[in-house]
């Protein structure tokens, strides 16, 4: 009888969540766009052939149309294809990354506002000390240490991104910590454990998906910053970011703007979209969450 | 702030060490001998334990010497205060005008939500914290210093003998806008949010009570209290300006840190990485201490 009614209130919290969400104008239209997006992402080299690696000969830097609807790079590579495939690239590092700091970040948020005391002190220092140095530098460092690849992009950003989801969790679970079903669930001999991850965890999840949207597009720009500088994900493997970079040599920048500008405008499009989610689903589950 | 200074330091010179290739590697000539590369490192200090190295780096900067770059020779001290300058200048310059611009369309925004200007600032914010400083900084070249010839594309002066302000500040315009965008977006939001949150306050409704000008009491009695958190957020957003940075300056030639940065990155230059680092890093501490001074200018309950 117990679990049932819990159920029920959670659904009736869920509905209303996505009826909010699904009132949020913009942020519905952006999730249409990043749905279609990654359908085509995933989907359209499966049904039309994508060349994104081989050079095709005498056709450098062809202008868009034809054969080519986004024309062809300095080395006679089909942009549309490399974007597309950069699609792939760019949202599983953005993806994967805020996943992995999730799951650093969530636990150690959980422990800071369940024990306090010097574990959380430890904790929050922590999250202080990482917080008030320049990501880009470590990143930097670290790949420079691990050498750059899309798996090393991946764990350092991963690695790297924990702190906002602690310092988020931690205040959920210091309000949530007082609720009565807490205290009744610690009056009935629910462990520590117990209570933190059945009671306290889902109770405390709604600025995680807040700040996972965030996550996934604060990690896409800084995978696609890395990759233009050169030292995120290395050539032939094509991300938004690389292909930006072509826009350094100067005649690409003037001359040639089908090259880098279709890959800039999907990568900005892709970031203002997955902004615009996470914003309705802060709306939708919490209003009082600040990032 | 001095744990974050020595464990900052710490973890980049052991990550640094971690490289796989010494950075001997670039000095070793055909003709030495593994004699010769034995010197070269026992020289250099490179045969020691990484933590002796990492000491011995701590006591050498104590007395102001930060070594020599392995790529050029030059001590480290030289070459970062050669760039230094420019990059304050740069950051700076970034962090005021993107403070005026978002705080003031912030309080347009928050006076009066939902209306026209609020969704033209909330929209701008969007944008501005949704957009690749680098994509940005390539759309303004590609506008204003190719198609218009407006503005120059890149570096501080146009040549040697052009060393005169107005010179200096048409090469500024470019990089400063396509960083301040993003600091802009995020302030923007900060004090929209701030704004509406002290506008519902009693004492707000008992200046307009008292008839007072909607100005005096947006920017007087409003804005002073909900200066508190977008303090906090620009003083949050330091160290992510000065990561903007290094971007920014690669793409426009800017004689900065940041781009000294890649350099060096890229030619595994351990010295000079180690001396930014820890510039960077004592930027970033002074910052949230001149944070919590405002603070305290701010809030006087704080003083106590």
């Amino acid at each position: 009888m117990k679990t049932e009614k819990n159920n029920k209130t959670r659904n009736v919290f869920i509905k209303d969540a996505v009826g909010r969400f699904v009132r949020h104008k913009v942020a519905m239209v952006s999730l249409c766009i990043l749905v279609f997006e990654i359908l085509v992402i995933v989907f359209l080299p499966l049904i039309i052939k994508l060349d994104p690696y081989s050079s095709y000969p005498g056709q450098f830097g062809v202008a868009p149309g034809g054969q080519f609807i986004f024309g062809t790079d300095d080395v006679g590579r089909d942009v549309f294809a490399r974007i597309i495939y950069g699609g792939r690239v760019s949202l599983s590092v953005g993806f994967i990354s805020a996943i992995i700091s999730a799951c650093i970040g969530v636990p150690l948020g959980l422990l800071a506002g369940f024990y306090r005391g010097v574990i959380r002190g430890i904790i929050m220092r922590l999250v202080d000390i990482f917080m008030s140095f320049p990501a880009l530098v470590i990143q930097l460092v670290l790949v420079m240490v691990l050498g750059a690849s899309e798996r090393t992009l991946t764990l350092v950003l991963g690695l790297l991104g924990w702190t906002s989801y602690t310092r988020l969790v931690y205040s959920k679970v210091l309000s949530v910590k007082e609720e009565i079903y807490v205290e009744a669930a610690k009056s009935t001999g629910a462990t520590d454990f117990t209570q933190m991850v059945k009671y306290i965890l889902p109770n405390s999840l709604a600025p995680v998906f807040v700040t996972f949207s965030f996550a996934v597009a604060g990690n896409i720009l800084a995978e696609s910053g890395l990759s233009f500088l050169g030292l995120g994900v290395q050539l032939p493997t094509p991300t938004w970011g690389n292909m930006i970079r072509d826009a350094q040599t100067v005649s690409t920048l003037m001359y040639r703007p089908w090259m880098w500008i279709p890959a800039g405008v999907v990568l900005v499009i892709t970031v203002v979209c997955i902004n615009f989610v996470g914003d309705g689903l802060r709306a939708a589950l919490d209003p009082k969450i600040k990032i | 702030m001095i744990p974050v200074f020595f464990g900052m330091t710490a973890l980049v010179f052991f990550l640094s060490n971690m490289t796989p290739g010494s950075p001997i590697d670039a000095m070793i000539t055909p003709e030495m001998n593994v004699e010769d590369i034995a010197i070269l490192e026992h020289k250099m200090g490179l045969d020691q334990p990484i933590y002796i190295q990492y000491f011995k780096w701590l006591g050498r900067l104590f007395q102001g010497d930060l070594g020599n770059s392995y790529r050029t020779g030059q001590p480290v001290i030289r070459a970062i205060a050669e760039r230094v300058g420019p990059t304050l200048i740069l950051t700076l310059t970034v962090l005021v005008l993107a403070i005026l611009v978002g705080v003031f369309l912030g309080v347009v925004a928050a006076c009066k939500p939902y209306s026209f200007w609020d969704t033209l600032a909330s929209g701008l914010s969007f944008l501005g914290s949704s957009m690749p400083g680098f994509f940005v900084a390539l759309i303004l070249i590609y506008v204003f210093a190719v198609k218009l010839g407006w503005l120059p594309t890149g570096g501080m002066y146009t040549n040697a003998n052009t060393h005169s302000f107005g010179d200096f500040s048409k090469h500024l315009i470019l990089p400063v806008v396509s960083m301040a965008l993003a600091s802009a977006g995020n302030y923007i939001r900060q004090t929209r949010s701030a704004m509406l949150e002290v506008m519902g306050e009693e004492y707000v409704k008992m200046a307009r009570a008292k008839g007072m000008r909607e100005q005096v009491v947006l920017y007087v009695h409003a804005l002073r209290n909900a200066m508190l958190p977008i303090v906090t957020c620009i003083g949050m957003s330091v160290p992510g300006l000065v990561g903007g940075a290094v971007i920014i300056e690669q793409i426009f030639g800017w004689p900065g840190m940041g781009s000294l940065m890649v350099l060096s990155v890229t030619y595994r230059d351990y010295p000079v990485i180690m001396g930014i680092t820890m510039y960077i890093t004592i930027a970033v501490l002074l910052t949230n201490l001149a944070m919590d001074f405002v603070y305290a200018v701010l809030d006087p309950r704080i003083r106590n």
